[in-house]
Order: C-alpha cells, then sequence, then structure tokens
C-alpha cells in the first residue's frame, strides 16, 4: 500500500526505501514522540498494557485481512465476537462447567458463523458492506436471544479458562502470546500456503484466477470462515480476560479494527496485504489509544480521534492510489 | 417495466404488514399513532430522498443518521439550556448539515475515499461528539426541562390547518423539489449519468466533482432538516438518537428501487419504501416487539432489499447475456493489451 | 475549397512516465477526409487521438483546427472545439433513452425534451439510422450502440470525429452499413479519423492512411497507394514471408474434443467443432465473428446456450474454467490484463498459480524451492526477460507478460491447448518462437486450437484452418488448400 513504484517515479533509493517502509518508520516516530513527551511511556507496565488492549482487536483485524486479501469485506466480526464469547461463557457457566468445550466450541462456531456469513455473500453477489451488516445484525440478535444474558460471570475458581485472558508467562500476558502465534500461523497460510496464493489471486483479479482453475467461490468463503474462526477466538478471550461477558455491544471494536486493517495496509481492491504491516498497524492504532489514554482523554474524544484518524490514514491511502493512477 | 412490477410487490408488502400490525396492536391504527406515524416517516423520509440521490451515484452515506442526532443535539441543547431562541439555532444546524455534507463529498470527490470509510469516519467523530455532549451539565438540563414555545413545538409536531403534519409538508415539498430537478433539469440526468456509467459521463464533459461534492452536501442538509423536526417533535435527544438510521433509510432506498450499483434509482419508489420502514418500526414498537427481534427484523429485510436488487441487476442486463456485456467490453479491449501509459 | 486543412497535426509528442508513446506524430486531414490510422499495439494510434480529444496532454508540437491554435486541456474543451471521440468501450450510460444519452452534455438547464428529440430524430433521420430515441441504451445491439454514439458526434457539430476502433463489435452487414454512414457523414464535411486493426476495412473505407510504429509516423499516403502487404510490412518493420507449410511431425491422434452445433446466443451460432490429438488448429475470422466467444465455450468459461461438448467421445458439462482444466483443457485469453495476468503479484506467483497442487506438500504449504526452480526454468525455456521472479507482474513488458501466461499455460501439461490471439504485443523474434512451441507441442500430440486475426500466423501453423463469420462456421480448409484469399473471402462472406 505505502510503496511507490520506483518505475513511475524518478526517485532515489533512499525515497524508495521510505516509500516501502513508511509504516515502520511512523511507527517508530510516534513512541519516540510519546515516549519523549510522557515519561512512563515506555515502561514495562505501560507497554503490556498496549499489548494486551490490542490482542483481541489484533486477532480480529488479521482475520479481517484474509478477507479483503481475497476480494470481499466483512463487518459482522464484531456481532460473530460477542456469539461467541457468549457460547464460552455458557460452557463455563453452570452446573458443569467445562474449559475444554468452550474453548473448542467457542472457536468453531465463529468458524461456521464466518462460513454461513461468506457462503451468503459470495453466491448471491450481493454487496459485502451492507450483506455483512445485516448478517452481523441477526447474529447479535440471536445471540442475545438464545445465547447471552446482560451479565455472564465465569466463576472465579475456571483458572484455565481465565488463564487466557489474565495470565501472565515470563511477565508477558498469554494473549500476546496467542496472538503472536496466530500472527505467524496467519503469515505462514498467506505467504507459503497452497490457500494463501489463490487467496491473492483471487484478489487481485477474480476473473483471470477463475480462468486460471481457481475456485474462488471456495477460496472467498474460506476467507470468510477464517475471519469467523479469528473472531471467535478473540471473543474467547474477551471474555476470559473481562472475567465474564456484557451484553452490551462495543461498537468501537468495528471501528478500531477497521482503522488497523487500513493502517496496515490491507487494500479494498483486494490482492494486497501482509501479516507484517498488518501487526505494524495493530501496534500502531495501539500506541494511539495509549496516547489517549496516557493525555487522560475522556472515552468519547478517543473515539472521535479515531474517527479522525481512520480518516486521515484512508485519506492518505486514497490519495496515494489516485496518484498511483488506479 | 420490472420496476413497476417491484413497486407493486412494495405495495402489496407495505399492505400486508400494515395489515398485520392492525390486527396485532389496538393502538397501531388509530388516529393519534398514524399522525405520529406520519411524522415520523417525514423525517425519515427526508433523509432518504438525500441519500437516494446519495445511491444513484453509486455511492454510500452512512453517516446520516449521526448528523441528524447532532443536529437535534444543536436545537435542543442550544434551545432549552442556552436560551437562544430556535430561529436562530435554524440556520446554524442547516449549515451543520451543508458542512458535514460538503466534507464527505470533498474526501469522496477529490481526495478519493471509498464513500462508505468516509461517511464511517465521520459517523465515528459524530457520534464521539453525541457521547460526549450527553455527559455534560447541559444534557441534564435540557432533558429536565420542557420547552414552552409552542412555535417550537409546532416545527415538527404541528399540523398544518389541523389535519397535515408540517413535516409531511416539508416533506412534500422537498420530494416535489428533487423531484424535478431528477426528472427536468440537466443536473438530473448529470447525476444519473454518473452513476450509469461514469466514463461517459466525464466524456460527455459533466462536471463529476462538482455532483458528487453537491449530491452529499445535499444528503447532509436533509438529515439536519430532519434532526429539527425530530428535536421539535420529541423535546429531547439522547445519545442513541439515529442509531440504525442509516439501515432504515438504506432499507427504504433500496426496497423502492434505487440499485446500490448506481444509475438507477426514483425518489417515487424511495416513498413507498419510507412507507414500509415507517411503519414497520412504528408497528414494532406498538406490539412492543423485542429489541433483537426488531433487529433482526429490520437485518432480513436489508437481506431481501439486497437480494431482490442484485436480481434486478442480474435480469437487466439481459438474460444470459449480462456475460456478454462483458464480452462486449471484453471484444473492445482486445486491443489494449499493453499498459504502457494508456493504451495504443 | 479553402486551402486550409480541417486539422494540423505537426510534432506530437506525449509521454507517460518511462514511455514515448507519440513521438514527433504529423497529421494533416483535409475538410470531409477519411483517414485511416494503422498500427500494432502500442504504437501510439490511440495515445495520438486522445491527445486530440482532449483526454491527454501533449508535451511537444502543434494541433490547429481550420487554422487556429488549439490546446484542449479537457475532453470538455476539445468537444466544443469540434472535436468528438467514440471509443472502443461503450460510452452510453445504459439506464437513460438514446436520445438523452446523445444529448448528454449539451442539454440547457432545464431539459427540453421535446426539442432535443425532434433534433435527435432528425439526425437519425439524416443518418438513415433505425433507432428508437425513446429506447433506453441498454436494449441495443452493438451496431445500434455504435450508431447512438455516431449520432452523438453530430449532434454535437463536430468537424471532426475519431473512431477508436469502431467495428470491434459489429458483424459484417452492419459493418457495411456503418462504413455507408461514413461516407455520408464525410460528405457533408465531417472528417474522419479511423483507427483500426482490421487493415482490409481500413484500406476500403479511408482516403489516406497513416501507419504507426513505436509512436511514429512511419507513412502517410494516400490509400490507393498502399497493398495490404505493404501496411502490414510498415507496422512491423520488415516483411513476414510465408514460411513452409508445416510438415506434420506425429500422425494425427483421436480426436479428443468435439463439440456440436454449440450456439451462445447470437454470438456463436450452431457451430460444430473437432480437435484430433497433434494437430494445430487455427481460427480465422473477423474481429466481432464469435471465434473469441467459441473459444470460451471449449473452455468452460461461459456455459454454451445450446448445444454439446465431447471430450474423449463422453459428452460433459464445463462448469468452469478449473472443470474444464480437469479434463485437460487449458485457455489462454486474449485480454491478458482481464483475463489473464495478475499485475499486482509476482511473476512467479503468475507462472505457478495454475499448478500449484503439484507444488503443494501434504500439509498445504508450497514447496519454496521447488517452486523457485519451476520458475526459473520457465523463465529460461521460454526466454522471459525478468527483473526477477518476485518482481510484479505489472513491471513486465507487453511481450514477457504474454509469453508468462504462454509458459503457464504450457507448464500446466493439458493436452487441449486453446490458445486465442497467443501472440498479440509480443516482439518479433519472440512470436517465431512462439509459433515454434505450438507446433512442437502439437507434435507431442496434444491437440491446439489458436485463434488469431492475423492470417499470416495461422497459416504459418496451422494444419487445418476454420473461418468463422457472424458466428458461424463457414469454411474448413486443410493446410494444403488453404490460401490467403480463400480465407478472406470465407470472412467476409
Amino acid at each position: 500500500m505505502y510503496v511507490l513504484p520506483s518505475t513511475l517515479t524518478d526517485r532515489s533509493v533512499l525515497q524508495d526505501w521510505l516509500g516501502r517502509n513508511v509504516l515502520l518508520l511512523l511507527f517508530i516516530t510516534l513512541c519516540v514522540a510519546l515516549g519523549v513527551a510522557y515519561f512512563n511511556f515506555f515502561t514495562a507496565n505501560n507497554w503490556i498494557l498496549i499489548l494486551q488492549s490490542s490482542v483481541i482487536v489484533g486477532v480480529m483485524t488479521i482475520g479481517l485481512a484474509f478477507v479483503m486479501i481475497g476480494g470481499g469485506f466483512d463487518l459482522s466480526f464484531a456481532a460473530t465476537m460477542l456469539f461467541c464469547g457468549a457460547v464460552a461463557a455458557r460452557f463455563m457457566i453452570g452446573d458443569e462447567p467445562s474449559t475444554l468445550a468452550a474453548l473448542i466450541v467457542a472457536p468453531l462456531a465463529g468458524a461456521v458463523i464466518g462460513l454461513a456469513n461468506g457462503a451468503v455473500i459470495v453466491f448471491s453477489g450481493i454487496s459485502p458492506l451492507l450483506g455483512t451488516i445485516a448478517n452481523s445484525l441477526i447474529i447479535r440478535a440471536l445471540g442475545v436471544l438464545f445465547v447471552m444474558e446482560t451479565w455472564m460471570e465465569i466463576p472465579g475458581d475456571a483458572s484455565a479458562f481465565l488463564f487466557i485472558g489474565q495470565g501472565a508467562l515470563g511477565g508477558v500476558p498469554f494473549s500476546v502470546y496467542l496472538f503472536v502465534a496466530i500472527a505467524v500461523i496467519a503469515h505462514i497460510v498467506l505467504t507459503k500456503s497452497n490457500y494463501g496464493r489463490r487467496l491473492f489471486s483471487c484478489g487481485a483479479n477474480p476473473r483471470a484466477a477463475r480462468v486460471a482453475g481457481v475456485p474462488v467461490p471456495a477460496t472467498q468463503v474460506i476467507s470468510y470462515g477464517i475471519c469467523g474462526l479469528c473472531a471467535g477466538i478473540a471473543g474467547v478471550i474477551n471474555v476470559s480476560s473481562v472475567g465474564g461477558l456484557s451484553a452490551v455491544f462495543n461498537v468501537s471494536y468495528l471501528y478500531d479494527v477497521i482503522t488497523a486493517v487500513v493502517i496496515g495496509g490491507v487494500s479494498f481492491f483486494g490482492g494486497i496485504g501482509s501479516i507484517g504491516t498488518v501487526v505494524l498497524g495493530i501496534l500502531i492504532l495501539g500506541v494511539l489509544k495509549n496516547a489517549m489514554i496516557i493525555m487522560n482523554l475522556p472515552h468519547y474524544t478517543q473515539n472521535a480521534v479515531g474517527g479522525v484518524f481512520l480518516i486521515v490514514a484512508i485519506g492518505i491511502d486514497s490519495y496515494l492510489q489516485k496518484l498511483r493512477g488506479r | 417495466m420490472l420496476h413497476y412490477l417491484l413497486r407493486n410487490q412494495l405495495l402489496l408488502i407495505l399492505i400486508g404488514v400494515f395489515l398485520y400490525f392492525h390486527f396485532s396492536s389496538p393502538y397501531f391504527a388509530t388516529g393519534f399513532n398514524l399522525i405520529t406515524l406520519g411524522r415520523e416517516g417525514a423525517e425519515l423520509g427526508i433523509i432518504c430522498i438525500g441519500v437516494t440521490l446519495v445511491l444513484i451515484l453509486g455511492r454510500l452515506d452512512i453517516s446520516v443518521g449521526s448528523v441528524m442526532a447532532v443536529s437535534a443535539l444543536i436545537m435542543i441543547i442550544g434551545y432549552k439550556t442556552l436560551q437562544i431562541h430556535w430561529g436562530y439555532l435554524l440556520p446554524i444546524c442547516l449549515v451543520f448539515g451543508l458542512l458535514v455534507g460538503a466534507f464527505n463529498g470533498v474526501l469522496t470527490a477529490i481526495i478519493g475515499v471509498p464513500s462508505f470509510i468516509a461517511t464511517l469516519g465521520t459517523l465515528i467523530i459524530l457520534r464521539g461528539l453525541m457521547q460526549w455532549a450527553s455527559s455534560t451539565e447541559w444534557m441534564r438540563e435540557a432533558n429536565s426541562t420542557f420547552s414552552t414555545d409552542p412555535a417550537f413545538q409546532f416545527i415538527g409536531g404541528g399540523d398544518v390547518g389541523s389535519t397535515i403534519p408540517l413535516s409531511v409538508l416539508l416533506l412534500a415539498l422537498i420530494f416535489v423539489a428533487v423531484l424535478f430537478i431528477l426528472k427536468f433539469t440537466k443536473i438530473g440526468v448529470s447525476i444519473y449519468a454518473f452513476g450509469g456509467n461514469f466514463q461517459a459521463a466525464t466524456r460527455a464533459g459533466i462536471r463529476v466533482k462538482i455532483i458528487e461534492v453537491g449530491v452529499f452536501t445535499f444528503s447532509g442538509l436533509c438529515a439536519a432538516i430532519a434532526g429539527i423536526l425530530l428535536a421539535s417533535r420529541l423535546d429531547s435527544v439522547t445519545y442513541q438518537t439515529g442509531q440504525y438510521l442509516e439501515f432504515q433509510v438504506l432499507i427504504a432506498v433500496i426496497l423502492g428501487g434505487t440499485s446500490i450499483a448506481g444509475g438507477v434509482g426514483s425518489i417515487w419508489g424511495t416513498i413507498l419504501g419510507i412507507g414500509l420502514i415507517a411503519i414497520l418500526t412504528n408497528g414494532m414498537v406498538m406490539t412492543a416487539t423485542d429489541r433483537d427481534v426488531q433487529d433482526i427484523v429490520l437485518a432480513l429485510f436489508l437481506l431481501f432489499a439486497l437480494f431482490l436488487d442484485r436480481i434486478m441487476h442480474k435480469l437487466t442486463h439481459r438474460a444470459g447475456a449480462w456475460k456478454m456485456a462483458d464480452l462486449d467490453r471484453a471484444l473492445a479491449f482486445a486491443r489494449r493489451l499493453t499498459m504502457r501509459g494508456g493504451g495504443a | 475549397m479553402n486551402d486550409t486543412p480541417r486539422l494540423s497535426i505537426r510534432g506530437l509528442t506525449k509521454k507517460f512516465p518511462g514511455i514515448l508513446a507519440v513521438s514527433e506524430a504529423d497529421l494533416i486531414l483535409a475538410p470531409g477526409e477519411i483517414h485511416a490510422l494503422v498500427g500494432e499495439n502500442g504504437s501510439g494510434k490511440s495515445t495520438l487521438c486522445m491527445t486530440l480529444s482532449g483526454v491527454y496532454q501533449r508535451d511537444a508540437g502543434e494541433i490547429q483546427i481550420d487554422g487556429k491554435h488549439v490546446s484542449p486541456t479537457s475532453p470538455r474543451q476539445a468537444q466544443l472545439l469540434g472535436v468528438s471521440m467514440m471509443y472502443q468501450e461503450s460510452n452510453l450510460v445504459p439506464e437513460l433513452t438514446v436520445s438523452a444519452n446523445i444529448a448528454l452534455g449539451r442539454e440547457s438547464f432545464v431539459l427540453n425534451r421535446h426539442q432535443t428529440e425532434v433534433r435527435v430524430r432528425e439526425i437519425l433521420n439524416r443518418l438513415d439510422f433505425h433507432l428508437d430515441p425513446s429506447v433506453k441504451a441498454s436494449h441495443l445491439s452493438g451496431a445500434q450502440m455504435q450508431m447512438a454514439e455516431i449520432a452523438k458526434a453530430l449532434y454535437e457539430e463536430s468537424k471532426i470525429i475519431i473512431m477508436d476502433e469502431p467495428t470491434a463489435a459489429l458483424s459484417i452487414p452492419e459493418t457495411r452499413a456503418l462504413h455507408k454512414v461514413i461516407r455520408d457523414v464525410s460528405a457533408t464535411g465531417v472528417s474522419v479519423i479511423y483507427i483500426s486493426h482490421a487493415l482490409e476495412e481500413a484500406l476500403e473505407i479511408a482516403d489516406y492512411v497513416t501507419v504507426l510504429r513505436d509512436g511514429k509516423v512511419v507513412a502517410c499516403r494516400e490509400t490507393r497507394a498502399f497493398t495490404r502487404g505493404d501496411l502490414v510490412a510498415l507496422m512491423v518493420g520488415r516483411h513476414i514471408s510465408i514460411i513452409e507449410r508445416p510438415t506434420r511431425h506425429a500422425a494425427l491422434g483421436e480426436e479428443v474434443l468435439r463439440v456440436e452445433n454449440v450456439s451462445l446466443g447470437n454470438r456463436v451460432k450452431n457451430a460444430s467443432v473437432s480437435l484430433s490429438r497433434g494437430e494445430v488448429v487455427g481460427l480465422a475470422g473477423l474481429v466481432g465473428s464469435g471465434r473469441s466467444e467459441l473459444a470460451m465455450v471449449l473452455c468452460g468459461v461461459i456455459r454454451p446456450t445450446a448445444g454439446t461438448i465431447y471430450i474423449d467421445g463422453k459428452r460433459v458439462t464445463l462448469r468452469s474454467p478449473r472443470a474444464a482444466m480437469r479434463h485437460g483443457i487449458a485457455y489462454l485469453s486474449e485480454n491478458r490484463k482481464e483475463d489473464g495476468l495478475f499485475m499486482q503479484l509476482t511473476v512467479l506467483t503468475n507462472l505457478t498459480i495454475s499448478i500449484l497442487d503439484r507444488l503443494t506438500n501434504w500439509v498445504g504449504l508450497v514447496r519454496g524451492r521447488r517452486e523457485t526452480v519451476e520458475g526459473r526454468s520457465l523463465v529460461d525455456r521460454f526466454s522471459i526477460i525478468v527483473p526477477g521472479l518476485g518482481a510484479k507482474a505489472q513491471t513486465l513488458s507487453g511481450g514477457n507478460q504474454q509469453k508468462s501466461l504462454i509458459a503457464r499455460l504450457i507448464e500446466a501439461n493439458l493436452r487441449i491447448l486453446i490458445f486465442d490471439e497467443p501472440t498479440k504485443g509480443v516482439d518479433v523474434g519472440a512470436i517465431e518462437s512462439i509459433h515454434k512451441t505450438i507446433r512442437s507441442l502439437a507434435s507431442e500430440g496434444k491437440a491446439v486450437l489458436v485463434v488469431s486475426s492475423y492470417l499470416p500466423e495461422i497459416m504459418t501453423i496451422s494444419d487445418r484452418v476454420l473461418v468463422m463469420r457472424d458466428g458461424e462456421l463457414v469454411a474448413n480448409f486443410t493446410a494444403e488448400e488453404v490460401a490467403e484469399d480463400k480465407v478472406m473471402a470465407a470472412a467476409f462472406g
């Protein structure tokens, strides 16, 4: 996304390298600026906070990246996250809590929901934007009706389950390890697997992909399934870290993930994206939010700033695309 | 021809839904409720007209609900807390709507941001504003008093000649004006051309950037007007005002025959769509339907609208030959294989 | 008649980053003259005209219309100057009526539909077009759309009309009608620039012909001073001589692919084709005759509206290109940008996308090293010039892109290959090597079908030549009996 092809402009090697690594530079600049301004920015505590708060958004961002690389779009992941979190909570509450069931069924439910969602969108051909919004309403409503209660509390003795969101290994929260693992797996799948190649081809040029023998609809539906799976995992982590589930739909997740995926360089048109830059995007977003907390900005201002940031990020991206003549 | 069929179906659905609610709730078909329904419908309708134009262009505007909310906010807090006469507040709200619309338009037309994201960003910012405002002392004060000026209440709550709500008349006025523009002016043709074949429109010399900015600006204006009416009618505003309004609007417009793909649409159909949504939402409230069931119903209607739209889109590209349209283009592009700066 | 030319272009130069598209071009047009512009892809024909029509801005040179210097900076300005361009892609808004389309951009603020329709009808009558102005543009046939575009140019009272491949989607009778219209229009003093790949058409309709090659004007003479061979030679830069007839290296094998009475709407009518192992079949015909559509049906890209397909004698339904590949059919589309390459992806990915399964291990991961080895060998074998396997496909030249596509196809090791314009945009030296490759495929026992608009190419490599006209297969020549004039006669009818 931030690569300005040097064949199109007469640029020096330095400028070319700069163009390719804008994200990294942005990240470093941000950190330095904040570190200078706020002395407690570079403390271990603060960074644990940053990482921990980025995990849930981060996992879903990776999921959304898959869908977008394949040429689609998905807005239902926040609802799926809520739903699967509730499913996990269900297994933990009651007479026979089962951590194993919770950890297996919840993400699985997410995958199934994702596949169904994807099937509806891909096979009907309707706009993914609006279609997934509609699906998200349905998912959330079904969740509230059948699975959720206003507040579901995980019993305090479910230590295995709670460890996921609240535990730490060597000072680093366990959820961060989980995120890293997911990121690594995602990277391998995208860059080195058969499926990953196909996915990129579907996003880059669906017609050519079809002609080349790639099963385009199936590939795309699977990407939605992956997104749902990630949302399910995020839901489990969320419930585990909070210690329970509140049925209030936190719409800020939607905005955050979209912002992260845009900053992370995944193109809306498909065919472009990499886990490396996505992770950077997630971290940048995390740092920004952290900055707002440090600056003691109230909640709603954070949202507003998030919106501004989204506009700026995609404004720059769109403008660059225009310059490149897309 | 197909549009005509569709509209008939819509009418039937509308009647069906109306009858359903009539039999489900004794309060539904009362004169009082119907008038309220008319007012709610008018507010929704004014926004829908603006969004219809956006959709004909082939773009999306999902910020309308939040623009309406902030506009209502300005009215309520300005009038009830700050004791500014509402006469001064009206133009402020309208200008606000125009500015937000223009902002969206510039983002989309000149910077090239996809309209969904641009209006999403606006939505986030304005919602943040609403959240902040709801937590202030001003808001508490505003919501604990009642407005006393009957003229203020008349805007959104009054009837002309004791029968027709002012807001409905306003809707009719805007409807007629937009209808005229769409059908009888160059601007109207240009809007359809923009959505139907952007390249052809550009090549024909149409000032596409101005049209795009203009349409978004108008959409913002409509949302602001609706906000004024809402503020007057309900005499209060919360941070939830206007949430999910975007979906209602989209359902109404798409079911009314305006396609997401652009280039097609008529505000006559939108009116029917508005009627349906207004009846639907009002009826669901009247029958004390669960909030979440309401969501499902709305979502299903949206999906239904999208499916229908898609089917219509495929059909109008001539049965089986929608691939032919691709072929035509493919053939024509056959000579443009070298992408070295623009073809031979 | 005064001596001021209608149009005078001198020294026109247009650059794009890294490419000199048009260089020092001269063009003079008299009022009422029909002037053909011919050249290969990339020769600058369209760019030159788009500079004239205001889409691009020239970097150097001057343009004079009726003696006055002009500098159109937008299509609108060019229109006001009297230049209008008919593009290859449809420039009509589907949901608007013909009348609204014709008047698009020229309306008064408050529409006066009646007046507009009167004017439109008058123009349509003048042109003897049988078009109903109140019909929606989406209901028009390809020829009718073309007519509407011409009417639009006249409505704008243009002095110069540029037509870019106007007959690409037209049948023979429609082309003839169009030519008549062009002559009528030019008789009223309107000058016409006619860009076309169909050299025969250009020679038939034009008063003058300009040949472009690599952005430069290489010749401009009266039409009767040219033969088709001259044109080709000028376009290409050397004479292509007919190479000796191919000798069959392997015995003709059994039939692998047969279609019977296949139809695709009105693009392909009742075609029956048979392909056998070891032979190269050429499919000739004018543009728009349905060859590409037939090819797409054979490869599963499009389902036919009628007819049956048999592979190895068994009836099959080809639901998708993937299904066709499973039956052993490979397809090279003529639009390498739309249906072939993934521009943003690497050359390596482009090369191996169809053979991924072969390179994948049991976990689902692609064997990176094997893939790279495959890629390198393909690049070597087909002499594809790349900055590196990791370069994006869009950085390759047209010819190398085409070679990559061919390489991808051949590597998939399928037994029935269908090429649509395989040497489009390929440099002349590589064309011969591609021809050799195609012949060797046949001698390996594969069945090959080649669609091409370039007759010498077809005659060089084919064992049999099929000719299509207007969607129908009208001729089937063996290598011994085929001759250029026979094919032309069949193609034109």
